[in-house]
């Protein structure tokens, strides 16, 4: 995809974005509402035209410059929608088998195994769960073998304790089916968990540009910016001053993951905030959330108000009491 | 959605509502008047009365107007907001299936002296402006009920108990929350029976209510083309602003929907409410239906009993069937691009105005003025081709399924609007991406989804012209088909009543069946 622009109207979309996506890939376009992430997805299957640059798909130039090249029906790539747009006068074997060019009951069968709903072929859309939906949807979009495999939020329209067997179920059948794949998602947390890379996109005056393209573990720890950071997961900024590895912040001297000099500012994930109750320490509890496996302080600190986590494990302090908090781990330094 | 697709919307629609208004507009031009004085003093001074006309047209249309939205409103407030049996909304609705002229020459000949009703009770003779009222304000009411139904059907339960636990009285949630609702929709239905009144030929034919409509057809039977111009010119001009005001209430009608909308339950009606429904029904059912129908049989019962001959109403049926087929054919096929056009641009947010101005503006135009447009485009534009290019015109039936076409695009061009909106278009992208041409969207996944939305469209235009009079008459008597509103017309004006009642019943049993079949076809929709 090559320095691609558009806009509806007057209203940018999307402003100079450049990425591809490798064999076997499975790639996510994480931002937030307005970015832009749908019109690239929609751009890559031919059902927007951008007004300039240009995308290939197998080495073909299927649009360039705002000329289509290749129609949608001739890409070669499967999209599952956001709200799965399934037929609801076909049943799921019809559904499913719908994009083969001739039929395949081997194939459409094996597939309904792979994304486990056999047994459900004669039922219609109406007649299924939500995730048994997602699950046609994703079989249908595969039936014809695309090279890739477009994702619209995948995740919006299920229930978070779906939401992990679905990830875990996606990425086995992409990976069996041998797809490229391109997710669309606000969801960080299905961003970083299912994909090899992650590009971030940010909603500017001239429309959605990349901000980051990296892995996720590198989006999650060494953000480029501080809006990489805050779509990325909790995030504490806080200024400091940097010399070599080290740097002095409200929280006393911590250690940088890599050496800066002069002002920066500090990026904190609530995993390395711990709080310690001390009668004499400077930090406050003002609120208590219970999340399973962590509670969640909501802390008044030298830094300002701050999460912090502390183990379901541990004591926990009263609403009122004071103590420190502890920074565990080097932290990451941004430009400020 | 590509912008060739709009212009070819908008060029369809202007070629359809422009070909009847710029053969009236040649034809007044034609005319030589007073450039001083234009059409005006053409129109104050051709015959007499034409000002009186006017007046009597407009004082009738506000009359149906404010009883139609009387009845239909306590109709559609006792279907939505009372416990009533099952089957009510559509008993209630069967006068829709009624053609006026029907109804108008049933309730006349029976109330009547000499009528089965009118002897029995000694009425004098029910014609004239009251009863033309009556009447017509009987087939309208319906269309409220429908229209307001629709509105009260979609009022939140959430909003009203939100008031009440606000502290406010029954009185007051239904002034301050029911009725800002409701206004809109008893508006803009108050306006479309007001244009039924106007439009209206049949029903003040029969009654010998001298209206603009009824005198127009005359001036186009009796061939006199510079009277009906006039005419046909009044008619519009009194058409004008009942067709903007219905344009700017039309909007207001929709009601964004609550969330977790649930409806409001209905509840028991009072005493006095089920004595007033009684009557309404009565009223309502028993002019609408049941006077007609037992006339009909009446009429055909007697013709049995003087063992008069009966003409075989096969041949009218058929081609009532054949000719309804082919016009709803080609309202079908014209309808859909602008249905299509204005159902996404809506999607997409953008102003369909000039669109749907241009569908709604065709269904204002009565029958008579239209089919007179028409007459007069088509005598215009065969001109330069000879005199028999006109009688060839005619006969072949081109202009009375244009007629057709033009009378009741917007009647078929609105379930289809509905239905295209409806549709998540994504099923079509998803089609596409999976590798369907535009044929096999077409058919696998456009056409099964929005089938139950074209049944409907099909049955509302096939139902409308098997009952259409002044179309037929006017632009079909040179085809040589005599379709069933023909005959009924034609043997009560010849008095033959037993041959009306034949045909007049196998006319009003299309209509409630193709009226049923509406309602079912509706629910799927």
């Amino acid at each position: 995809m090559v320095h691609l622009g558009h806009r509806y109207g007057e209203v940018g979309a999307l402003d100079d974005v450049c990425f591809d996506v490798g064999s076997g890939e499975f790639v996510a376009l994480l931002g937030p509402s307005g970015c832009g992430k749908t019109t690239l997805l929609r751009a890559v299957a031919g059902l927007v035209t951008p007004r300039v640059g240009s995308i290939s798909i197998d080495g073909r130039t299927v649009t360039e410059d705002g000329v289509v090249r290749v129609g949608t029906a001739d890409r070669g790539i499967g999209l599952v929608f956001q709200d799965y747009a399934l037929f609801p006068h076909m049943t799921v074997a019809e559904n499913i088998g719908y994009g083969l060019p001739t039929a395949e009951p081997a194939r459409v069968a094996g597939l309904m195994a792979l994304v486990g709903i056999a047994g459900l072929e004669e039922r219609k859309p109406a007649e299924l769960s939500g995730g048994q939906q997602q699950r046609v949807a994703l079989a249908r979009a595969l039936a014809p073998r695309p090279s890739l495999l477009l994702l619209d939020e995948p995740f919006a329209n299920v229930d978070a304790g779906l939401r992990d067997s679905l990830g875990r179920m996606l990425k086995r059948v992409v990976a069996d089916q041998g797809a490229s794949v391109l997710m669309v998602t606000h969801d960080q947390e299905a961003a970083l968990a299912l994909s090899d890379r992650v590009i971030v996109l940010e909603p500017g005056s001239a429309g959605g540009r990349v901000i980051q393209d990296a892995s996720p573990i590198e989006i999650y720890k060494r953000p480029s910016t501080a809006r990489v950071a805050q779509l990325s997961g909790g995030a504490v900024l806080i200024s400091g001053v940097a010399s070599g590895t080290v740097v002095q912040c409200a929280f006393g001297e911590l250690t940088l993951i890599e050496p800066r000099e002069g002002p920066v500012e500090l990026l904190m994930r609530p995993e390395q905030l711990h709080f310690e109750e001390d009668s004499n320490g400077d930090a406050t509890v003002d609120e208590i959330q219970f999340h399973g496996a962590h509670h969640h302080l909501r802390c008044t600190s030298p830094a300002g108000l701050l999460d912090a986590l502390l183990p379901t494990s541990e004591v926990l302090p009263a609403v009122g009491s004071r103590g420190r908090i502890r920074v565990v781990g080097p932290v990451w330094a941004l430009n400020r | 959605m590509s912008s060739a697709y709009r212009w070819a919307g908008l060029a369809l629609i202007a070629l359809l509502v422009g070909t009847p208004l710029v053969g009236l507009g040649f034809s007044l031009l034609d005319r030589p008047v007073d450039p001083f004085t234009g059409v005006v003093a053409p129109l104050l001074s051709v015959g007499v009365g034409v000002p009186a006309l006017l007046a009597r047209s407009v004082a009738l249309s506000v009359f149906v107007a404010v009883g139609a939205v009387t009845l239909g409103t306590w109709l559609a407030w006792v279907e939505y907001r009372t416990r009533v049996p099952r089957g009510w909304g559509l008993l209630t609705l069967l006068p829709l299936a009624m053609p006026s002229y029907l109804v108008a020459a049933t309730v006349r000949s029976s109330l009547s002296p000499g009528g089965w009703i009118g002897d029995a009770l000694g009425l004098p003779h029910m014609t004239g402006f009251a009863m033309a009222v009556v009447v017509l304000t009987v087939i309208t009411a319906p269309l409220v009920q429908l229209i307001v139904g629709a509105s009260l059907r979609n009022a939140s339960a959430a909003e009203e108990e939100a008031a009440l636990t606000l502290g406010a009285s029954g009185r007051r949630v239904f002034w301050d929350i029911t009725w800002p609702r409701l206004r809109p929709a008893v508006g803009f239905s108050g306006l479309i029976a007001l244009l039924y009144a106007v439009s209206d030929f049949g029903a003040v034919a029969v009654l010998d209510v001298p209206v603009l409509t009824w005198r127009l057809y005359l001036a186009v039977e009796n061939q006199d083309v510079a009277r009906a111009s006039v005419l046909g010119a009044a008619t519009l001009l009194a058409l004008v602003p009942v067709f903007l005001a219905s344009r700017a209430l039309r909007g207001g009608v929709q009601h964004a929907g609550a969330a977790n909308f649930r409806r409001v339950q209905p509840v028991s009606a009072s005493a006095s409410e089920r004595w007033m429904t009684v009557g309404v029904l009565v009223l309502v059912l028993g002019v609408g239906v049941v006077i007609p129908v037992s006339t009909l049989l009446v009429w055909v019962a007697e013709g049995w009993s003087r063992s008069l001959n009966f003409v075989t109403p096969w041949g009218a049926l058929r081609d009532t069937v054949v000719v309804a087929v082919m016009g709803t054919a080609l309202t079908l096929v014209l309808a859909w691009l602008p249905a299509w056009v204005v159902a996404n641009d809506q999607r997409e947010g953008r102003h369909t105005g000039a669109m749907e101005d241009g569908i709604y503006l065709t269904s204002a135009l009565p029958g008579v003025l239209l089919a007179l447009g028409l007459i007069l485009a088509a005598l215009r534009f065969t001109l330069p081709f000879g005199d028999r290019a006109y009688g060839i015109v005619l006969g072949s039936g081109a202009l009375l399924m244009m007629g057709y076409a033009t009378r009741f695009v917007a009647e078929v061009f609105a379930p289809l609007r509905v239905s295209f909106g409806a549709m998540d278009v994504r099923q079509l992208e998803s089609a596409a991406v999976l590798g369907a041409g535009p044929f096999k969207r077409f058919r696998t996944v456009l056409l099964p989804t929005v089938a139950p939305g074209v049944m409907v469209a099909c049955l509302i235009g096939f139902n409308a012209i098997v009952k259409e009079l002044p179309v037929t008459l006017l632009l079909g008597g040179a085809t040589g088909v005599k379709t069933l509103s023909f005959r009924v017309w034609d043997r009560y004006n010849e008095s033959l009543w037993h041959d009306a009642g034949v045909a007049g019943l196998c006319l009003v049993t299309l209509a409630l069946i193709s009226a049923a079949l509406t309602v079912r076809w509706r629910q799927n929709a």
